[in-house]
């Protein structure tokens, strides 16, 4: 474990991976809302059901999405810069953040 | 038991796995590859035909070796298979007992094609017995080999022996970081779950048998 980055409600922890790229787990203290993949999917492929699915933007990073569990790993690619993936992660869980934030509880 | 393997398998093959375009397919938290089974087979009984004609008094170290290599690969990949994203969504849910850990991921091992793992008795932390129908290793042996007088899934063998040890002689319940230091303590302990290969296809037998009880190195 290299750092752990709150965001919101939104726990990041950012895990070695190798000398380019780390990888990026998301956590959050409820369940993630069905609205994320709608929001995730703009503009990327994803695959997988309501339970499990993953989100690919080639080039940029894969996101593997387990909502009930509150829980999300993202996978950067190796071309990707080490600052450009953690932005990534931090954007990705914001999105994350905010949904909570507007879900009812 | 509280696991539903086709279940699974449904989930696991709905991702779709498939490799993207840095050659590399992202699952479980690992970096998977698809390749040719028969790439690993050559390649490890090559090792062990170059041990058997150079130095054949270290045969048994060969096997030991590739069984070894085996269990590394079931320390990282069971390991981050079992404490991934994919399982806490799929398999997780199911698990009411330690027993189904491992009968979980053998389950994943179903849905990933490494041939057809079958769980035939399970004694909690002492001792399992399982077959695998279609084993890659000894289907590509038999096709390119004479008949074996001994069995032949290292690979295989390494990889009971390593989910016995995640599951009861570490404690992959409580998602351990799979360090060099674990793997020290969980696989060089007295206490250690070993493998042996009782039937095997490359011997004639009609499926290969797997057995893993604690056996001291």
């Amino acid at each position: 474990m290299l750092e752990v980055i709150q965001v919101g409600a939104v726990t990041v922890t950012r895990l070695y991976g190798c000398t380019r790229r780390d990888q990026y787990e998301l956590r959050a203290p409820r369940p993630f809302p069905s609205q994320l993949r709608d929001r995730l999917e703009v503009g990327r492929a994803s695959r997988g059901g309501p339970d499990l699915y993953v989100i690919d933007e080639p080039g940029a990073f894969q996101l593997t999405v387990a909502p009930k569990s509150a829980r999300a790993l993202m996978m950067p690619r190796l071309t990707t810069p080490l600052e450009s993936q953690r932005d990534t992660a931090l954007s990705l869980a914001g999105i994350v953040d905010e949904l909570l934030l507007e879900a009812p509880r | 038991m509280a696991i539903h393997e086709r279940a699974i398998i449904e989930a696991v093959s709905g991702l779709g796995f498939a490799g993207n375009e840095e050659g590399l397919i992202p699952a479980f938290g690992l970096y998977l590859t698809k390749h040719f089974a028969d790439y690993y087979n050559r390649i490890s009984y090559a090792l062990l035909g170059d041990f058997i004609r150079r130095a054949p008094e270290l045969e048994e170290d060969a096997r030991a070796l590739l069984i070894e290599a085996g269990r590394v690969c079931s320390f990282h990949t069971f390991g981050g298979i079992m404490t991934s994203v994919e399982w806490d969504a799929v398999v997780r849910p199911m698990i009411e007992s330690r027993e189904d850990w491992v009968l979980g991921m053998v389950a994943v091992v179903n849905a990933l094609g490494w041939g057809r793992w079958e769980v035939k008795s399970l004694e909690a932390n002492e001792r399992l017995v399982l077959t695998v129908h279609d084993s890659y290793e000894a289907t590509g042996y038999v096709r390119d080999y004479p008949r074996a007088k001994e069995p032949r899934c290292y690979l295989a063998a390494g990889g009971v022996a390593g989910l016995m040890n995640l599951v009861y002689q570490g404690d992959i319940t409580a998602r351990p970081t799979f360090s060099e230091a674990y793997y020290l303590e969980i696989f060089r302990s007295p206490r250690t779950f070993a493998a042996r290969e009782t039937r095997c296809l490359a011997m004639g037998d009609s499926c290969c048998e797997i057995v893993a009880e604690r056996d001291p190195i």
